[in-house]
């Protein structure tokens, strides 16, 4: 078989055997009542778990409220039928629009929060809600619950929970949620949320708002949440609070850590492992406690990445192919040539001149100067950089540049307009990108979907259509798989393009930050210490790439130690010693200054 | 008046042995006690079967349950977790997974009712024209014990220096010779211990049963997180805090809303202050 149509192959059976499936269990449990109600319970159970997954395991929120929003999906989805006699389809969408917004509402005071800290404030959401919940009688039934459920109909056929039509129906939802969920893995989305699980400030780095992927995350995970919330209502007849439990919260979470968190067959392997565990407990006399708890104590302890973790470790030691056939080292001694000539010429053609302007700026921490009234300025085409000993307040004053930081005086601006008070993602729109001291890189995600991240940014497809997976988001997608691939074979990396880069030397991860950074085809691009730590021959090459840049007018600010780098590299340098400029000019001159010298040598001037 | 002090101070008596379980293991180890609601649940039934015959040897008995089993949990659900490097929430979700198999145990050897232990005390007090049981006065009275008892081990002691040098770093700790895991277990013991004091207390003044290990799991935590977590006396404070708001709220809103009202203050407290209303420079330096 060619490669082709093993492609072709192998697209047909990811696309069908999640239907498969569902259409065989569904054969399968007609006629067995217990075997359907298991059937359908793990399809609902499979919908809130991906809820949870989709909000814990990509984005790194452990939302808590979750389960009173799948709880309340379920009351709302009933009141509505019940009060106001709106069919099932109609009360269900309310239902959803209500959990979803309500997700976002919580989202909201929990902004700036640690995740423990978090976990506290929508745990004690959730019981509060239930609180009033419980009181409002009219709609929850009160301690007694709602007993009378009317049945979906679809063109006059009932859908009654336990019977084999709601199975078909759990069924098509489950598979909606599969498909969205794949969206969700395949696309930017899940590059952005996992880059938010990562770190907010990888996400600013290439244009994206932190809060919005947040709200995203909430709203889209309150909504299947929601969803599975009033099928389950549906599916039971019966609901009362104490469904919605602690208890139930703690199922939801040892389901998700236990199938693995992240993964996307994580929430499959969960339901099924948890479907198992209560069965064991079922057939041990309630010993529910019991399973639940060794289970959590073993699995936080003895695994990573749950079962989904597991099965990928194995896969990956059974494929040995294409992944690991990349060069080894980053030197490439190895006759490997990187092109940093092409790496400028993948760049946008040259723009107008821009500059960027630097006005007494003065930061201030406690009641340190860190930057002491610096005016510089650097404009695109040329190399810029920025020496001085530790603690000069280099990194403070490109900090300042990018939003980093708050000011305490003075004015930074692009072509007359005002940079300071702008967020870090809009600056980073605006056309200033940079790198970060210790690389800022997704280690759970591979070199290509590093660099991609910076496509799906700037000028990406957005949200909607990323989840939804339009023809234009997919087209976006492999365009921008296209240029990042391109970038990194010019970086010499595309035999790793596959490979995660938490598993790659230090050398590689900054040429990948690099990399994520040219993708962003800004007009600056500030690099904080890029030589530190790469060997004498990456420091050479990191040079050749900065003059290739500013070629294509791209101005660069270059801050690092390594004075033979920055003589290499750097049109002008500015030297800052103790927050305050001592000197500019050409690298040579600059360098031949007494002060200069007795600034990084201590020598007395 | 009276009534409103008296009532918030026994709910914050309750909560005072609660908030400082929390602050204490988040000190040290950096973690909150998901499985506190079931420590308590466990107290309230141990004590009440245990102490059937002879009251204090009930909470005796307990007592050195909970030393053991705050140990227990430090040993099985923190210590080989931290060793793999399992992140916060992991811990966490470890130490709810040690919980449950308490809450196992406690169902099995003490069957699942609502339990409760008999007063120590019996009858009740006139104030002015408000009446209340002795019982509640002397768990205020016995908590406040209780901190001076804390305040003097953790204050005014080596032990008190080298816990707190643990927790404010455990490496630095260690290159002054401090035995830091040998530290972690105590403050977990201390833990545990508490965690019982708040279950018997519950019991005496009300009941104590599974459905609301939740209730008090959230209420330890906000009680705690609202005064500031990083400090004991500031989560005491916030105990204080929290019993006042739910007697207000009991009185003069509606009752059956304490957590609602609790959710309130945290989210303004996390919005505002978010170390805690309680934490200053000296506070927040002591463990």
């Amino acid at each position: 078989m060619n490669t082709m149509q093993k492609v072709a192959a192998s697209a047909v059976v990811r696309h069908l055997a999640a239907p498969v499936v569902l259409v065989v269990v569904g054969l399968a449990t007609a006629g067995n009542d217990y075997y359907l109600h298991l059937a359908t319970a793990a399809g609902i159970a499979y919908i809130l778990t991906a809820a949870f997954n989709l909000i814990y395991g990509y984005a790194g929120i452990f939302n808590l409220s979750i389960i009173m929003t799948y709880g309340l999906g379920a009351f709302t989805s009933v009141y509505l039928e019940v009060h106001y006699g709106v069919s099932f389809w109609l009360a269900l969408l309310v239902a959803v629009v209500v959990t979803s917004t309500l997700s976002v509402l919580v989202a909201l005071p929990s902004k700036s929060l640690g995740e423990l800290f978090l976990a506290i404030q929508t745990l004690a959401f959730a019981l509060a809600l239930g609180e009033i919940l419980l009181s409002w009688e009219e709609f929850s039934g009160g301690t007694i619950g709602i007993y009378i459920i009317p049945s979906p109909s679809l063109f006059g056929l009932e859908l009654i929970g336990g019977y084999q039509e709601f199975y078909w129906l759990t069924a098509v939802f489950a598979l909606l949620t599969f498909q969205l969920m794949r969206n969700v893995h395949r696309s930017g989305t899940g590059r952005k949320l996992v880059a938010l699980r990562e770190g907010p400030r990888i996400l600013a780095s290439v244009g994206v708002s932190p809060g919005q992927a947040r709200l995203v995350a909430f709203g889209l995970s309150g909504m299947l949440a929601g969803l599975a919330g009033a099928l389950y209502a549906h599916f039971q007849l019966v609901i009362d609070l104490d469904t919605f439990s602690f208890h139930r919260l703690v199922a939801l979470l040892l389901a998700t850590i236990l199938g693995g968190a992240g993964y996307f067959f994580g929430p499959v392997f969960g339901v099924l492992a948890i479907l198992v565990m209560d069965e064991l407990s079922l057939v041990t006399s309630q010993a529910q406690d019991l399973i639940y708890g060794v289970g959590i104590l073993v699995l936080v302890v003895a695994t990573r990445g749950g079962i989904a973790g597991a099965f990928q470790r194995l896969v990956a030691r059974f494929t040995p192919a294409r992944q690991r056939s990349g060069p080894l080292t980053t030197a490439s001694g190895s006759g490997e040539q990187r092109n940093p000539q092409r790496v400028a010429e993948q760049l946008a053609e040259e723009g107008p001149r821009r500059q960027v302007t630097v006005t007494d700026l003065a930061v201030s921490f406690g009641g340190t100067r860190a930057v002491d009234n610096v005016s510089i300025t650097f404009a695109t085409g040329e190399v810029v950089g920025l020496i001085g000993p530790n603690g000069a307040g280099k990194t403070t004053l490109l900090n300042a540049v990018t939003g980093d930081v708050p000011t305490a005086a003075g004015a930074i601006s692009l072509d007359g307009d005002r940079l300071l008070g702008r967020r870090q993602q809009d600056i980073v729109r605006m056309g200033i990108s940079r790198t970060f001291q210790s690389p800022k890189v997704i280690p759970e995600l591979t070199l290509l979907e590093n660099v991609m991240l910076a496509g799906d940014g700037l000028d990406g497809p957005g949200w909607v259509n990323e989840v939804l997976r339009t023809p234009g988001s997919i087209r976006h997608d492999r365009r921008s798989r296209e240029r990042a691939m391109a970038l990194l074979d010019d970086l010499s990396l595309a035999g790793r393009a596959d490979q995660l880069v938490g598993d790659q030397p230090y050398g590689v991860q900054r040429l990948v930050e690099i990399a994520r950074n040219l993708m962003l085809q800004p007009s600056f691009l500030l690099l904080d210490e890029p030589g530190a730590g790469l060997t004498e021959f990456e420091r050479a090459e990191v040079a050749e790439v900065v003059r290739a840049l500013s070629h294509r007018q791209i101005g660069v600010v270059l801050v690092d130690h390594n004075l033979s780098l920055i003589n290499a590299a750097c049109d002008r340098v500015y030297v800052l010693d103790s927050g305050r400029l001592i000197a500019d000019g050409p690298p040579a001159e600059v360098f031949a200054r007494q002060q200069v010298i007795s600034a990084y040598l201590g020598v007395p001037g | 008046m009276l009534s409103l002090i008296v009532t918030s101070l026994s709910l914050t008596a309750v909560l005072i042995p609660l908030v400082v379980s929390v602050s204490l293991v988040f000190r040290v180890s950096g973690v909150v006690n998901f499985g506190a609601g079931y420590f308590c649940v466990f107290a309230g039934a141990a004590c009440a079967s245990w102490g059937a015959e002879n009251a204090l040897l009930g909470v005796v008995l307990t007592l050195a349950a909970g030393a053991v089993l705050g140990g227990l949990t430090y040993a099985a659900a923190i210590l080989p977790a931290q060793r793999k490097g399992v992140p916060v929430i992991g811990l966490t979700l470890s130490t709810l997974g040690f919980g449950l198999l308490l809450n196992f145990v406690t169902r099995q050897q003490f069957g699942g009712q609502p339990s409760i232990v008999q007063p120590w005390l019996t009858g009740s007090v006139q104030l002015g024209d408000f009446q209340t049981a002795r019982q509640r006065l002397l768990i205020i009275g016995l908590s406040l014990l209780l901190l001076i008892g804390l305040y003097l081990l953790f204050d005014r002691t080596l032990i008190g220096r080298a816990l707190s040098a643990v927790a404010h770093d455990h490496e630095l700790a260690a290159v002054y010779g401090v035995r830091s895991s040998r530290f972690r277990l105590l403050a977990w013991v201390v833990s545990g211990v508490c965690l019982m004091i708040g279950g018997i207390f519950q019991a005496t003044v009300a009941s104590v049963s599974i459905d609301v290990a939740p209730t008090l799991l959230v209420l330890s935590l906000v009680g705690a997180v609202i005064g500031g977590l990083g400090s004991l006396f500031g989560a005491v404070g916030g105990a204080l805090v929290a019993g006042l708001a739910m007697t207000v709220t009991d009185q003069f809103i509606a009752p059956g809303f304490h957590l609602t009202t609790l959710l309130v203050i945290l989210s303004l407290v996390l919005l505002v202050r978010p170390s805690g209303l309680f934490t200053f420079r000296g506070t927040a330096e002591r463990v």
